[in-house]
C-alpha cells in the first residue's frame, strides 16, 4: 500500500476508533478587527509605521511623482514590466533614466535583475487600511521577481481599493479565482534575528515606496 | 550538533541543562529576548476578552480542520493537482529525506537554497542532504546564523536567539570571513549579499508551510524577510515541506489563524510578507519555479491523532508564545532540549515523534505553573499533555489500552524505586493507622533528617519534618478545648 493510503487508513480508523475530534464551539458574535473608519489614514499610518514611504498622488500627477521621487535617491535604473500597466512609460523613457524593461523570462535576465537594477515599479490589486497591506496578483502582468529582488520597490495603488481589513478582503469574491501567486506585503523586507535588533532589506527591497493615487 | 539526533534528547539532557544553567552570557541572552518577546505580545492584546474570543474561533477553525482531517487532505491533493503542484506522501523522516534526493537527482541539482521550515529540521534534512554531496543553504537570518556556528536553532521563530551581537559579530568576522563588525545593519548587509548569490545560484527552493488551504490548493508562508519569496521564486524548483495537520479548508479561516499567529509570536500586527502560492509558473508567466512539489508528512502526527487528548498537539500554529512565557525556557534555551521543538510545545510534540524512549525526558523541564496554557493563541492544555506524558512514560508497559493509542515508548521511563515509593505512599494514604504511626516516627526521629540533599541545598536549607505533626496539634487542640471543632481555629 502506497504512503499516501497508509497514513490516510491511520487518520481514519483513528477517528472511528475514538469518535470524531470534539468540535470547539465558535464563539459568537465571531471576532473581527474593529471597522477601519478613515481607512486612507489608516492606511497611511499603518504603513509609515512598517518603514515604508507613501505619496499621496492622483492619476494626472503621479508619474511626475515617481520621478521627484527618484530623482531625489541614488536610483538609475528603474524596471518595468513589458506586458503590465505602465509599459507606456517604457516608449517615452524620461531623461536621467534607465528604464528596462521586464518582457522576457527570468533565466534572460537574472543577472541584469541582481547586479544592475535599482528599483522595480509594480502594481497592487488592492490595500488593507488596518495592516498597511498592498496586496499583488502576480501573472504576465506583473512577474514576481520585480516586487522583490531590486532594493527599491515602487509601487501603486489606487485608494479605491482599500479594504477595511484582512477578512474583509479575503471574503470579496472579485479576489477569486487565487492566481499561482499573490503576496501580501505590509513594508520593506526586515528582520530582528539579530538581538531582537530591527534592520531593513533582509532579502528583499530596502525600501518601499507606496504612491497612492487618490 | 548540526540536527537533532533524537537518541541524545533524552540521554544527555541533564548534562545540556546543567552547562546551560551554568552559562551566564546564555542566560542574559535568552532574559532579555524573552522579555522583549512578551511586552510586544502584550502591547498588541490590549483587551484580555478579545484575546479570549479570537482564541477561541482560532481554536474553533482548527479544531474543525482537524476533524475533516483525511477528507481535507484529499481535497488538498486533488486541488493542488488540479494546480499543477505535483503532491507527495511521507510516512516518516526517511520517506521525506528521499523524496527530497530524488528531486534533486532528477534535476541534477546540487545547491538548495532553504526558506525558514521547522518540518526539515525535524527529519535532518540539512544533514542528510550533505551527506549526499547536496549543499542545503539556510536563508532565513537567524538559521542561517546557526547553520553557520555548525548548531540546531534555539527557538522555533528566532532561531540565533542565543547569541548577541557580538557573538554573531564574531562568528561571520571567523567563519565567512568578514572584518569584525557589531553594527548590526552592516551584519544583516553582509548576510544578504553572501545569500544574494546563493539565491541567484540555486537550483532548488525549500520552504516550510504555514498553512495549505484545501479547497483552492494554496500554500501560505509567513515571512518577513523575503527570504521566503526567494527560495520559491527563484530557483526553477520549490519545494514545500508541510506537516500534515497544516491543511485549512479555506481562504476565510486564515485572517484570524495570520492574526493571532504574527500578534502572538512576535508582537506584530502582521508579517511583511504572506506568500500565497498556488501553482509554478504558468505558461505566460515570466517567472517563478517550473516545478512546485508539495510533501505531506506525517512523521508521528497520524498517532498523535490517534489519541482523544493528545490529538489537541495538532492544533499548534508553531508561534513560539509558549516558550516566550515559559520560566524554564527562559532559564535554560532552547538548546538545553536537545529537540528541534524546544520549550512546551517541544517537550508535548517531542516525545510524541521520537517516543518517549527517546525524548521523554524532557517532559520534566516544566514546573507545571501554566504560563504556556495561558499565552497559547489556540487554547492547547500545554500542562495537561506533559503531565499526561509524563503519566505515560512511568505505567508499566503493555497495560491493558488499545495498541493503536499507545504512546510512543510507553513505559520506557518506568523506574522501578519511583514506582515503589508511589505505590507505599498510596499504601500508607489508604491506611489511617498506619499513617498516623509513621508520622509519628517521623517526628520523633527528625534529628536524622539530612543536612545536604544535593544541588537542593547549595542554595536553600534543608527541609525537616516538624517536631509534631499537623494532625497531632489539632488533636491537642481539639482535646483542650472540646466545644470547638477543630476547623474554627484554622
Amino acid at each position: 500500500m502506497p504512503s499516501r493510503d497508509r497514513i490516510l487508513q491511520r487518520l481514519r480508523s483513528h477517528r472511528a476508533a475514538n469518535g470524531s475530534p470534539p468540535s470547539a464551539t465558535l464563539p459568537l458574535p465571531l471576532p473581527t478587527p474593529a471597522p477601519v473608519a478613515d481607512k486612507i489614514s489608516a492606511f497611511i499610518a499603518a504603513l509609515e509605521a512598517s518603514h515604508a514611504d507613501v505619496l499621496r498622488t492622483t492619476d494626472s500627477t503621479w508619474q511626475q511623482d515617481l520621478l521627484n521621487h527618484i530623482a531625489c535617491h541614488p536610483i538609475q535604473t528603474l524596471m518595468v514590466a513589458e506586458h503590465g500597466p505602465f509599459h507606456a512609460l517604457l516608449s517615452s523613457p524620461p531623461p536621467n533614466l534607465n528604464l528596462v524593461p521586464y518582457g522576457t523570462a527570468l533565466e534572460d535576465i537574472k543577472d541584469a535583475l541582481f547586479h544592475e537594477i535599482d528599483a522595480g515599479l509594480s502594481y497592487a490589486q488592492a490595500g488593507i487600511a488596518e495592516t498597511g497591506t498592498l496586496l499583488l496578483k502576480m501573472g504576465k502582468h506583473e512577474p514576481r521577481a520585480l516586487s522583490l529582488v531590486p532594493p527599491t520597490h515602487y509601487v501603486q495603488v489606487a485608494a479605491s481599493t482599500l479594504y477595511g481589513t484582512l477578512p474583509e478582503a479575503f471574503a470579496d469574491p472579485a479576489l477569486q479565482p487565487l492566481p499561482n501567486n499573490m503576496v501580501l506585503i505590509s513594508g520593506p523586507s526586515k528582520t530582528a534575528d539579530i538581538q531582537q535588533t530591527l534592520a531593513y532589506g533582509a532579502h528583499g527591497p530596502k525600501q518601499l515606496v507606496v504612491l497612492l493615487v487618490e | 550538533m548540526s540536527h537533532t539526533d533524537p537518541g541524545d534528547i533524552n540521554r544527555k539532557f541533564r548534562l545540556r541543562v546543567v552547562d546551560a544553567l551554568g552559562d551566564e552570557e546564555l542566560r542574559d541572552n535568552f532574559r532579555g529576548a524573552m522579555d522583549f518577546l512578551v511586552r510586544k505580545r502584550a502591547t498588541m492584546f490590549p483587551d484580555p476578552k478579545e484575546l479570549e474570543s479570537l482564541s477561541q474561533l482560532g481554536e474553533a477553525i482548527r479544531q474543525q480542520a482537524l476533524q475533516q482531517l483525511p477528507e481535507l487532505l484529499e481535497q488538498l491533493e486533488a486541488s493542488c493537482t488540479r494546480n499543477g503542484i505535483q503532491v507527495h506522501w511521507a510516512e516518516n523522516a526517511e520517506q521525506a529525506n528521499s523524496i527530497v534526493l530524488e528531486l534533486m537527482h532528477k534535476h541534477d541539482a546540487s545547491r538548495m537554497i532553504k526558506g525558514k521550515s521547522m518540518a526539515s529540521e525535524e527529519i535532518g534534512l540539512n544533514a542528510f542532504l550533505e551527506h549526499h554531496g547536496i549543499e542545503a543553504l539556510e536563508s532565513d537570518m537567524g538559521e542561517y546564523i546557526v547553520q553557520l556556528d555548525q548548531t540546531a536553532p534555539s527557538h522555533i521563530i528566532m532561531p540565533a536567539i542565543h547569541k548577541n551581537k557580538q557573538q554573531i559579530a564574531q562568528l561571520f568576522h571567523e567563519k565567512i570571513p568578514v572584518d569584525y563588525t557589531e553594527d548590526v545593519d552592516q551584519l544583516i548587509g553582509i548576510g544578504r549579499d553572501v545569500l544574494r548569490q546563493k539565491f541567484h545560484a540555486a537550483d532548488v527552493g525549500l520552504s516550510g508551510v504555514n498553512f495549505a488551504l484545501a479547497d483552492s490548493g494554496t500554500l501560505c508562508l509567513v515571512e518577513n524577510e523575503g527570504n521566503g519569496r526567494m527560495s520559491t521564486t527563484i530557483p526553477k524548483v520549490h519545494i514545500a515541506l508541510c506537516g500534515i495537520e497544516k491543511v485549512l479548508r479555506t481562504l476565510s479561516d486564515v485572517p484570524p489563524l495570520y492574526r493571532l499567529l504574527t500578534r502572538s509570536a512576535t508582537g506584530q500586527a502582521i508579517t511583511t510578507y504572506f506568500n500565497m502560492i498556488s501553482g509554478p509558473r504558468g505558461s505566460d508567466e515570466l517567472d517563478g519555479p517550473q516545478e512546485v512539489h508539495l510533501i505531506l508528512l506525517d512523521n508521528g502526527r497520524s498517532r498523535m491523532y490517534g489519541d482523544p487528548e493528545l490529538q489537541a498537539t495538532l492544533r499548534c500554529i508553531r508561534c513560539g508564545s509558549c516558550m516566550n512565557h515559559c520560566p524554564v525556557y527562559t532559564k535554560i534555551g532552547g538548546h538545553a532540549y536537545g529537540s528541534t521543538y524546544p520549550g512546551p510545545i517541544g517537550q508535548v510534540v517531542s516525545p510524541q515523534i521520537w517516543g518517549l524512549d527517546q525524548a521523554g525526558s524532557i517532559t520534566q523541564a516544566c514546573s507545571l505553573n501554566g504560563a504556556c496554557k495561558d499565552a497559547c493563541p489556540v487554547n492547547i492544555p500545554l500542562p495537561d499533555l506533559i503531565r499526561r506524558l509524563r503519566h505515560d512514560a512511568s505505567q508499566p508497559a503493555g497495560s491493558a489500552i488499545p495498541q493503536s493509542a499507545v504512546t510512543l515508548g510507553r513505559g520506557s521511563l518506568r523506574k522501578p524505586l519511583e514506582a515503589l515509593t508511589w505505590r507505599v505512599w498510596s499504601q500508607l494514604n489508604r491506611s489511617p493507622r498506619l499513617y498516623r504511626v509513621l508520622l509519628w516516627l517521623v517526628a520523633r526521629l527528625r534529628f536524622l533528617a539530612p543536612a545536604k540533599l544535593g544541588p537542593w541545598t547549595h542554595y536553600r536549607t534543608p527541609p525537616r519534618p516538624a517536631q509534631r505533626s499537623l494532625h497531632e496539634l489539632v488533636a491537642k487542640r481539639s482535646a483542650t478545648s472540646p466545644t470547638k471543632t477543630s476547623l474554627d481555629h484554622a
